[in-house]
């Protein structure tokens, strides 16, 4: 057997074969419209091993097995014969194989006859939905500590699976968040806890799976729960409290607003009625605009983010991208209880309307403000964080004695604090230090950290553009949230330049600063959500 | 009880210089009434262990050991740190201002109210070193010149508060030992043992009872108290503004000074009750601190409580007059949220009970009294717990509520420095005279005039 690391199946096999990651393995794929693409290895493998093409190579006697000269070979027709061909060259350069995409084959659909929903209560038959978890999938990732602690989208559970269920239905139950339940089909049952998920459809179930495996490594070992349905399931089951709670834990506890205007949102009618100030963006409110702070001048640039409301899907993509850029640890499950996680943006859930029917959920990534008159930087005793000449809300970690003074003061909460040596790892562990990023300081116990706005990135572009000697243009600045976010929601750039695109952003009439009336001048800012809902259907 | 004195008695009719010197010198020199000191500091010094294992463990795995979390980034060691103060704000009020106010019924309990002043100052001192994050570096907030050319930062409320907390100590811990003096050199002519009278001796600094000496030891006195007086005012009015200046919406509040000052009081004069009626009992000084000081100091506690409570309405009432989501939330929560049992709790310890002092019978029954001490030191705690961390656990965004649950070593470094407390107290009350002996008998010597 062939694989990366100990499973269910290595363990029951006489002989297991060490993979390499494909990261460290040469080889070659098609993307969704067979365009093909050479997959080059970024690091020399730092174990021994063979991948798929190797053992495949040294079954047929090719030994020693090279991946590169196999791939080289699948591909010398196209690319040429000699060794550093200008095509293969390029197709390396490029990541893709010109004009390698298949013809597309005709196709027509038929239409298929939606079931209506109906409204009846539960019988004892429910209907269950299996889906792979949102973040280790079916299992695969089990034991990358990152997924594991990524928030689920919209429940917020971190390393366990959950069973969705209709609020209605866990009044008729009796069931709160946590509890366990019994799924039951034919004679396979299992226990899950319960997650109430507002806007859920009634008389069914939504299980997630890929937990609960059994051998799975040091950090994914005890996570979860398994899901055992058998492919004969008819998508029916029988549901049972089981009168025992779990310890799932969540890192958002609380999806209401109360009253608050945090995550905006509108309808297309809405904002066409008004297009230069639409009242759901800029709510009537008492915003002070006097203060007593000095205001702050910027000669140079001016850094600014702005986050589209309407783009982001809240898949949490942000997330994983900042704590890889800025060797954000993992905490674990325990501490996370306590929460203690580190992540430096999160994902806001809120739901809008009844529990029941939420008319609208709404996704609200958090980084740092960079606030203008930063509250927490007017309490640190020893002056540990501080405004940067381009607007930067700068963390001196050197410095922190760790108060948590500025957490406290920060109204949006998004600072972490080093409770324990979560970072020791990232020291000790010669394995682990690969996986910290040389350009950003790991932090000590004891000490407040924080977003940056990838200081580290916007250093390096100033350099470069030094080097090169021109000025930093628009989007030569990526921070690590924004190069991840597939919907491209988060802008990134200098406000000072009329012409960049998060001064286009900054400017427009739908964007409006989080907690604004509290006169902070928050620098990242929002595109409030705009809707084009389907007019209610008749009953 | 051998409580027979009338209430307007400071000092009983028969009582003479010499027997007052006795009867305070005899605690320290006399190997009589030992036994209850023995156990009291037992319990002192095994508390004391306690403190020590809790910041051992604590500076071993860093503060995680508490149960702080983002967004409660204060806890019970804030808390503590407050109430430990507060409870130190009787002593300088007994002996400052009432020495200025000529009131002379503070004469017997002044002196173990400072040094219940200094003990509980050391106590509050220790948690806004053990809180930091790398408590190694607490020096920082020293405005030294350092080579790094780095300054405190002045704007911060932390930075006050250090130099509030650091005055006010030094400031108590001269005051008590200046008024002292005499004491020492009585205490140093008593001595039959040779060290005795040599430390008793270098301590009073040469003191002679000469005119001169009383003139200069007077001015000194009297000059002392004016500068401790605004101390009073000023150390909680600092320690208030480390919230009133911060942005969370249950602590920015103008309300805050008085009523953190207030509070110090009402609380400070319960812990001087807690120990002044069980130290009475045991050593027989009713006939010095009798039920007319403790009777005062009931008073004073009362209207204390007023305060308070005054404090506590009008902070909803502001909240209420704003008509804003922030501030009206605030108290929906404390009312009804998962803490409000803690609310009422405040209100029955801090605002309901204390209205027995309108009672003179409550307040010239020692038992009575002594519960309600107790209440009210616990109502105290209540109110900074609700105040510092509750008010943390939902501020602005909903998505970052959480809640706070303290862990068993939060609690036991709580213990310890009742520990360090007792010890402390319990050595002064062996070695040094905890009533001013100089004092009494200048009252001894009024009330022998009022009669002739």
């Amino acid at each position: 057997m062939l694989s990366e690391s100990p499973n269910e199946t290595s363990r029951l096999v006489d002989w297991v074969i060490p993979k390499p990651h494909f990261l460290e393995s040469w080889g070659d794929a098609r993307a969704y419209d067979g365009t093909a693409s050479i997959i080059q290895p970024m690091i020399s493998p730092l174990y021994p091993g063979l991948s798929e093409i190797e053992l495949l190579a040294s079954l047929l006697g090719n030994n020693p097995a090279n991946g590169y000269s196999e791939v080289r070979k699948t591909w010398e027709r196209r690319l040429g014969q000699e060794k550093n061909s200008s095509a293969w060259q390029q197709a390396l350069a490029d990541g893709v194989i010109e004009e390698t995409a298949f013809a597309p084959v005709p196709l027509s659909i038929e239409e298929v006859p939606v079931k209506e929903n109906s409204e009846s209560s539960p019988s004892d038959e429910w209907d269950v939905i299996v889906k792979p978890d949102p973040t280790i999938w079916d299992g695969r990732f089990a034991n990358n500590g990152w997924l594991q602690e990524l928030p689920k989208p919209l429940t917020h559970v971190v390393w366990d699976n959950t069973a969705w269920i209709a609020p209605a239905d866990a009044e008729q139950l009796k069931l709160s968040n946590r509890d366990l339940l019994e799924i039951s089909h034919a004679d396979e049952t299992f226990e899950l806890p319960v997650w109430i998920v507002p806007g859920h459809a009634r008389g069914c179930v939504t299980v997630f799976a890929g937990y609960g495996r059994d051998v799975v490594g040091r950090v994914g070992n005890q996570t979860g729960y398994p899901v055992k349905l058998n492919s004969s399931s008819d998508g029916s089951v029988t549901v049972r409290p089981v009168g025992r709670r779990s310890n799932v834990v969540t890192t958002q506890h609380h999806q209401t607003m109360e009253g608050r205007n945090l995550a905006r949102a509108g309808t297309v009618a809405e904002f066409l009625a008004n297009t230069e100030q639409p009242e759901f963006a800029h709510p009537p409110s008492s915003a002070p605009d006097a203060t007593m702070y000095q205001q702050w001048s910027y000669d140079g640039h001016k850094w600014g983010m702005t986050i589209d409301l309407t783009a982001c899907v809240g898949c949490s993509a942000c997330v994983i991208a900042c704590q890889s850029e800025n060797n954000i640890p993992v905490v674990g499950k325990e501490q996370c209880d306590m929460n203690r996680h580190m992540h430096w943006i999160r994902v806001d859930t809120y739901h809008k309307g009844s529990p029941e029917q939420p008319e609208e959920t709404l996704h609200q990534p958090v980084p740092c403000m960079h606030c203008e008159h930063a509250p927490c930087e007017v309490v640190c005793p020893v002056a540990a964080t501080n405004h940067s000449d381009e607007g930067l809300n700068q963390m001196i970690y050197n410095r922190c004695v760790g108060t948590r003074y500025c957490s406290n003061n920060c109204p949006y909460k998004v600072r972490r604090f080093n409770f324990f040596d979560f970072s020791d790892a990232f020291l000790t562990d010669p394995k682990l230090d690969l996986l910290s990023n040389p350009e950003v300081t790991v932090r000590e116990r004891g000490v407040m950290e924080k977003c940056t706005y990838c200081v580290q990135r916007i250093e390096n572009a100033r350099i470069h553009s030094q080097v090169e000697n021109r000025e930093l243009a628009d989007g030569d600045i990526r921070t690590a949230c924004q190069t991840a976010c597939p919907a491209e929601a988060i802008r990134f750039g200098d406000l000072n330049d009329p012409q960049s695109k998060v001064h286009e952003t900054a400017q427009h009439s739908l964007n409006y600063g989080l907690l604004e009336e509290l006169n902070v001048r928050p620098r990242t800012t929002y595109l409030t959500e705009v809707t084009n809902p389907k007019e209610a259907p008749q009953p | 009880m051998t409580d027979q004195n009338t209430l307007d008695e400071l000092v009983p009719a028969e009582a003479t210089y010499a027997s007052v010197t006795e009867d305070v010198s005899d605690v320290v020199f006399s190997s009589q009434k030992q036994r209850h000191w023995w156990v009291g500091f037992l319990i002192g010094l095994i508390l004391l262990n306690v403190l020590l294992t809790a910041i051992g463990w604590l500076l071993v795995e860093g503060i995680g050991v508490w149960g702080i979390n983002i967004p409660v980034g204060w806890g019970l060691a804030i808390v503590h740190f407050v109430w430990w103060i507060g409870i130190g704000h009787a002593g300088t009020l007994i002996s400052a201002i009432l020495l200025l106010f000529h009131q002379n019924w503070r004469t017997s309990i002044n002196r173990f109210a400072e040094a219940m002043t200094l003990f509980a100052v050391a106590c509050a001192g220790l948690f806004p070193l053990l809180h930091l994050g790398r408590p190694k570096f607490f020096y920082w907030l020293v405005p030294y010149p350092a080579t790094t050319g780095v300054w405190p930062q002045f704007r911060s409320p932390l930075m006050w508060d250090f130099f509030a907390v650091s005055t006010y100590g030094t400031v108590s811990l001269l005051f008590w030992y200046l008024g002292m003096v005499p004491d020492l050199a009585t205490m140093r002519d008593r001595s039959n043992s040779r060290w005795g009278s040599r430390i008793f001796g270098l301590l009073a600094l040469g003191w002679r009872n000469s005119a001169r000496h009383w003139h200069h030891y007077q001015k000194t006195y009297l000059i002392l108290a004016g500068i401790a007086t605004p101390l009073v005012v000023s150390v909680h009015t600092t320690v208030s503004w480390d919230f009133s200046v911060g942005i969370v919406s249950a602590w920015h509040s103008t309300v805050f000074p008085p009523y953190f000052v207030a509070g110090a009081i009402f609380g400070g004069f319960a812990m001087v009750l807690l120990i002044a009626i069980p130290l009475r009992r045991i050593y027989h000084l009713e006939h010095m601190v009798t039920l007319k000081h403790l009777d005062n100091m009931s008073k004073v506690m009362l209207v204390a409580g007023l305060f308070v409570s005054y404090g506590y309405l009008m902070d909803a009432y502001a909240a209420w007059l704003k008509n804003e989501p922030f501030d009206s939330y605030i108290y929906t929560n404390r009312f009804s949220g998962p803490y409000g049992l803690l609310y009422w709790a405040l209100v029955i310890c801090n605002c309901v009970i204390p209205q027995a002092l309108w009672f003179p019978r409550v307040r010239r029954h020692t038992l009575a009294l002594f519960g309600i001490a107790i209440a009210i030191s616990i109502g105290m705690w209540l109110e900074r717990f609700i105040i510092i961390s509750l008010s943390l656990h939902r501020d602005y965004l909903p998505s970052d509520w959480a809640m706070y649950y303290p862990t068993k070593w939060d609690w036991l470094l709580y213990l310890g420095t009742f520990g360090m407390f007792l010890t402390l107290l319990m050595l002064f009350i062996r070695t040094l005279p905890a009533i001013s002996m100089s004092e009494m008998r200048e009252l001894v010597h009024e009330s022998n005039e009022e009669q002739s």
